[in-house]
């Protein structure tokens, strides 16, 4: 019993200091104003929620709506809703001064909208510099909370008129991060010299082989992001897909990084070429802030039947997997329509009268263009046809347009999710949480009921 | 040294419901879940003319809160146009339209017609089409009701509210443009 105390409490403390340090910030969080319950394709309505910022600074805010549909039936399209945010946040403080902040709600994925009113306060990069510390700022922030506040969050909601009737979904959620995390969860392994060691950070989707040129421990830290909105720093043409922030406690002895992170089929859009996917590093190196932006990474490339992107890194930073369309939209004329996701065809039968016939511009799809030489492999671009822009990794040939691994040996990889992963998972559902609190109260219960209670009552008599 | 290990297990216990009760928080400050049951749109007749004295505005669910008497003869027809929809596709649906006519020497037939123009005003698309008699020289409602299957727009393309005489003979019509005269949209399937 005595053993199981302090791991015990070693388990609640470490579950509950990110609790109260990440969660805790926003409070009193209420919906002033619950969508409507019944609305008509076309009109728009509105959904408030009420917060207070306790802290005496400034609060950054980023608002997610999620609209699905509720049945099962059809599918929410982008553009089936048109979504605007407002935030009113009014201090506390005598005076009572507020500020208003429009908000750009961007659909990220269908019916997925990220609302943010970003501005250039957060600074990025401190660098020595003749023994003093500068620090640029260029990444912008949502910074529109005021200090010590009470805040009024308004959603326009405005449907699409060709909005198929059924029941639609709204769920919020507020963040403050600038990304937004899923699971932060440091790794430790050590390695020997020179022999690739694995660590296994599968709960975010990644799986590392780091190699040293001597004996060491290391703790390795994987944060997956579920949305980064810095679109601005994209590559050209290219569409975001994933990222994640590696770090380690030591990089001073790491010679390389085999890298693979997994992806859902369902985390692309559809126009999406997967053969195209790359891993694109977050180049921060240079003392212009200017100069910063994504580069791809050497020896990147994808394997489509497992779904995961690998490369061999030499350093570890922010790393992003981007890939290029598939299909452009270019107007031709013609009958046939570009959907996101499909192509749907006019009829071509339809009776149209001969003085109202005419050559109009329709949208219709065609194969991308890739450009060899570029940089970036794109669709149509193998390792065969553009090896400039698609190279294979050291250890792999290229063969039939595949990257193909050289070697004779062969390794088992682990499922890409891990036992911190599904306790997490696990213990973050309410119904299983609710049962293992009440398991453990049981628990405690009885063995106080049966050995401690007797105990006391025999050492009082 | 018992009764320290018994207040031991309670704060542990404590301790761990709120951490586990807590530890779903760790993404969100907060979540707010909502249901909407949403339902076809209509499309109402405005009397306000645009650009000439044949085009009308159809709004969107809103009624028109004037009233107004348009009339035309068998070699003219009037027209309601919505603003660019802003939308890709539409779902098969049926189309009821509403009308308050009278006609100086009745029955007459009056079309009734949907279409789809682009933004330059031009036909794009004939969507369904319906006929009402109208058969009293006083001010009566008819409906009438066509389908159509799904259609495909591009974002700039409106809806477009044909209403014309079918007699070859020159008839006066009046239609009166108020918050009854609209179109229905009702989902197939």
């Amino acid at each position: 019993m005595r053993r199981i105390i302090p791991i015990a409490l070693t388990i609640a403390f470490l579950l509950l200091t990110p609790s109260l340090v990440s969660a805790w910030w926003y409070r009193d969080i209420e919906v002033e104003k619950d969508i409507s319950e019944s609305l008509i394709a076309g009109s728009t309505d509105s959904i408030i929620v009420t917060f207070k910022n306790p802290k005496k600074r400034m609060g950054s805010l980023i608002a997610k709506l999620n609209v699905t549909e509720s049945t099962g039936d059809y599918s929410v399209w982008l553009g089936d809703f048109e979504v605007r945010a407002v935030l009113k946040s009014t201090s506390m403080y005598p005076g009572n001064v507020y500020n208003i902040s429009e908000m750009t709600c961007k659909e990220k994925e269908n019916g997925t909208f990220y609302c943010f009113n970003l501005t250039d306060i957060r600074k990025i990069k401190c660098i020595d510099l003749d023994g003093r510390k500068i620090c640029f700022t260029k990444t912008k922030a949502s910074y529109i909370v005021l200090p010590k506040s009470t805040n009024e969050l308004t959603f326009h909601i405005t449907f699409n008129p060709a909005l198929i009737p059924s029941d639609y979904t709204f769920e919020v959620g507020l963040f403050n991060e600038l990304r937004v995390p899923r699971i932060k969860d440091p790794v430790e392994n050590t390695t020997q010299a020179d022999v690739p060691t694995l660590f296994d950070t599968s709960e975010v989707d990644t799986l590392l082989w780091i190699t040293t040129n001597e004996n060491q421990s290391l703790s390795v830290d994987v944060i997956l992001y579920e949305f980064v909105i810095e679109e601005e720093y994209a590559p050209v043409d290219l569409i975001p897909i994933k990222f994640v922030g590696i770090d380690a406690n030591n990089t001073k002895n790491i010679t390389s990084v085999d890298i693979r992170i997994y992806y859902n089929e369902t985390e692309m859009p559809a126009w999406v070429d997967e053969s195209s996917l790359r891993l694109y590093h977050y180049d921060d190196s240079s003392e212009d802030p200017e100069e910063w932006g994504w580069k791809s990474v050497a020896n990147s490339g994808v394997n489509a039947e497992e779904n995961y992107v690998w490369a061999t890194l030499d350093h570890l930073s922010l790393f992003g997997i981007f890939g290029s369309s598939s299909r452009e939209v270019v107007y031709v004329p013609g009958p046939t329509t570009y959907l996101p996701g499909g192509v749907v065809y006019r009829d071509a039968t339809q009776n149209v009268t001969e003085e109202e016939e005419k050559i109009v511009n329709i949208t219709v799809e065609v194969p991308a263009e890739a450009v060899c030489g570029n940089g970036y492999c794109e669709s149509g671009e193998t390792c065969s046809n553009c090896p400039e822009d698609c190279s294979c990794p050291v250890g792999q040939e290229c063969v039939d347009d595949v990257c193909t691994s050289v070697l004779t040996t062969t390794t088992t990889i682990p499922a890409p999710i891990g036992i911190t992963g599904r306790f997490v998972a696990f213990v973050s559902n309410p119904l299983y949480a609710t049962i293992l609190a009440l398991t453990v109260i049981a628990i405690a219960s009885a063995v106080f009921r049966f050995k401690f209670l007797p105990r006391m009552r025999r050492k009082r008599k | 040294m018992n009764e320290k290990i018994a207040i031991a297990t309670v704060g542990m216990v404590f301790l761990l419901m709120v951490s586990i009760a807590s530890a779903s928080m760790l993404t969100y400050y907060g979540k707010a879940i909502g249901i909407a049951e949403v339902s076809e749109p209509t499309f109402y007749a405005y009397p306000e003319s645009i650009e000439d004295h044949r085009l009308y505005k159809l709004g969107i669910n809103e009624p028109s809160s004037t009233s107004d008497e348009i009339s035309f003869i068998d070699s003219e027809f009037i027209g309601f146009t919505t603003d660019s929809l802003g939308i890709a596709s539409f779902y098969p649906a049926t189309y009821s339209f509403h009308i308050k006519a009278k006609v100086e020497s009745p029955p007459r037939n009056l079309s009734l017609e949907l279409q789809i123009h682009d933004s330059s005003g031009n036909l794009q698309n004939e969507i369904c089409k319906a006929k009402v008699t109208v058969d009293s020289s006083e001010y009566k409602t008819y409906e009438a009701s066509c389908s159509a299957d799904s259609l495909a727009l591009a974002e700039s393309d409106s809806f477009y509210w044909r209403v014309e005489g079918l007699t070859t003979a020159s008839v006066d019509y009046s239609v009166m443009i108020d918050g009854d005269m609209r179109i229905k949209v009702e989902a197939l399937g």
